[in-house]
């Protein structure tokens, strides 16, 4: 379960205090797909960035599976992210000189797990990502919608029970943006407790979204 | 001001201890804010800011303590070099007993680095346990430690002002030389005594250790600060330099003996350090540090074989032990 208790977010300018977010309350169960919707500068990211524990509020809790993860010294909460949250980012963040297996086997290495076992467990998320066929493939070599499900499979590998999404579909065409949705509900199926932030209208109409979370101006709309 | 002040090595490493005192002036501000509002319950604005300021102070401070780490080596170097220039002086043993800052700013900062390591073994196991409980603790003993550091700075400044280079010092052979009829050796020990001491303790240290026994350990580590000083001044250090009447600590830091001296005093003081940090993590936050013990025993073996070493190479070579030649000093 993730709970958002009081959280803000802000900026002090020389002029003005600027909120990204404030006072934004929220509990998200697991299992839940849930919808971050609003327009660009509306506090989406920021609020992505702070359930992922890689940045922290002025003031307010995020707390997950029981965790206040605010409070986790770096090296605490760097391995807390590594086990439990897996982020798919709008640019994908690909270490491009790597092969699509390498990169996605990359997260594994902190685990310290046994090759044989991060074998396995990156050629199940490919499999799940529909990527399989490039695995050795140079990341740089592939097109957007590979890159997309190289980050995807990435995030899966941990076997982290919450997926985030930062505007997955901003940059992929009609054909994979179909195919990003079918493997988000394919997760979804899997209990992994998934967020996504989007302006993307093809979201809207998904029958399997529990919950959608309008954010105006830093703030969650009523 | 001593014209020694511009001195190349004296002026860069006044300078470098200036800068390192500054960066740890700024954390010393920083610190006392945050030791008074601390909370970690507390998910207010001022305790995140805090927790903020505390990670930045900890990125200082690690940066500050290393370069203090590198500076003790720099100081023992730098006083080796203006012995070249300061009458009498053979090495650095004669420059550091010109006037009286000169043993004690060595001792004080033997006792910073020691506190920096313990600070250093605090911190990681601060970080390493999810709710900081040593904050305070090691937030405290920064504050003392930057107060010794205060200090230091004072004395390194006076104490190379007050070194007046048309004055004759002492040399190594003068402070340590053997007298006639007088035993230089502490607890009223002969050099076979003190050699069988030296191994004994080692041994005494290492099974102390790994079967856990802090209070021996203690002991052990006090009794062998003084054995292994003196083994090495009057017994190891003749065979390092191969002359029988030579006794000094420092000589063996020059280039003339390819610096063994830092490597030797190093382990030494290393060893002894590790020991006292592996007891505080245990009395005081009841930790048992395993990666520190056999890092501590590796460095006292390193130690006694290098002594060792020396010792057996020159029975090897010449089919003799170094017998010491009584002289008498002519006052």
């Amino acid at each position: 379960m993730i709970e958002l208790i009081e959280l803000n977010r802000y900026y002090d300018t020389q002029r003005e205090r600027f909120y990204a977010l404030k006072d934004i309350n929220l509990t998200i169960n697991r299992g839940e797909f849930v919808l971050l919707n609003g327009v660009s500068g509306s506090g989406k990211t920021t609020l992505l960035t702070l359930i992922a524990g890689m940045d922290k509020p002025n003031s307010g809790i995020v707390i997950i599976e029981g965790e206040p993860i605010i409070k986790l010294p770096d090296q605490h909460l760097s391995k807390f992210r590594n086990q439990h949250i897996g982020i798919i980012f709008q640019h994908y963040n690909l270490l491009e000189n790597l092969s699509v297996y390498d990169n996605v086997a990359t997260p594994l290495i902190p685990m310290r797990l046994s090759l044989k076992e991060i074998d396995k467990r990156v050629k199940e998320s490919l499999e799940i990502a529909n990527i399989s066929h490039k695995a050795s493939s140079l990341a740089s070599s592939l097109s957007g919608g590979e890159k997309q499900r190289t980050a995807i499979a990435r995030a899966l590998v941990t076997k982290a029970s919450i997926i985030l999404c930062d505007e997955p579909t901003a940059n992929l065409d009609k054909a994979n943006r179909e195919i990003f949705l079918k493997i988000l509900e394919r997760l979804h199926k899997l209990n992994k407790t998934i967020i996504v932030s989007t302006h993307d209208p093809i979201f809207n109409d998904l029958d399997y979204i529990t919950k959608i979370v309008h954010i105006v101006d830093g703030k969650i709309a009523k | 001001m001593s014209s020694l002040l511009l001195n190349t090595n004296i002026a860069i490493f006044l300078l470098a201890e200036w800068i390192v005192w500054f960066v740890l002036l700024i954390a010393f501000g920083v610190t006392v804010y945050i030791l008074k509002k601390w909370d970690f319950q507390s998910y207010t604005p001022v305790q995140y800011r805090l927790e903020k300021y505390a990670y930045l102070v900890m990125v200082i401070l690690i940066f500050a303590f290393s370069m203090k780490f590198i500076l003790l080596p720099y100081f023992i170097f730098t006083m080796d070099k203006i012995s070249d220039i300061v009458p009498g002086a053979m090495c650095s043993a004669g420059v550091i007993s010109f006037n009286h800052y000169g043993m004690k700013l060595f001792f004080i900062k033997l006792l910073i680095l020691l506190f920096l390591m313990v600070w250093l073994m605090i911190n990681h196991y601060d970080l390493d346990a999810k709710k900081y409980p040593w904050f305070k603790l090691k937030g405290w003993l920064y504050l003392v430690i930057f107060l010794l550091i205060s200090v230091e700075l004072y004395w390194d400044y006076a104490f190379f002002n007050d070194i007046d280079i048309h004055k004759v010092l002492n040399c190594c052979s003068t402070l340590y030389g053997l007298l006639e009829g007088v035993n230089p050796l502490p607890f009223g020990l002969d050099k076979t005594r003190l050699l069988i001491l030296f191994y004994l303790l080692y041994i005494m240290i290492v099974l102390s250790t790994f079967g856990k026994q802090y209070f021996i350990l203690s002991i052990g580590l006090i009794l062998f600060t003084i054995i292994g000083y003196y083994s090495v001044l009057y017994f190891f250090g003749t065979y390092i330099y191969q002359m029988p009447n030579h006794n000094c600590p420092f000589c063996m830091l020059q280039k003339d003996y390819y610096y063994i001296g830092y490597l030797l005093w190093g382990s030494f003081i290393g060893g002894l350090f590790l020991g006292v940090t592996t007891i505080i993590a245990n009395l005081v936050l009841g930790i048992d540090i395993q990666k520190l013990k056999i890092l501590m025993v590796l460095l006292f073996t390193q130690f006694i074989v290098i002594c060792s070493l020396y010792v057996a190479i020159y029975y090897i070579q010449n089919g003799v032990f170094l017998e010491p030649v009584k002289v008498e000093m002519v006052m």
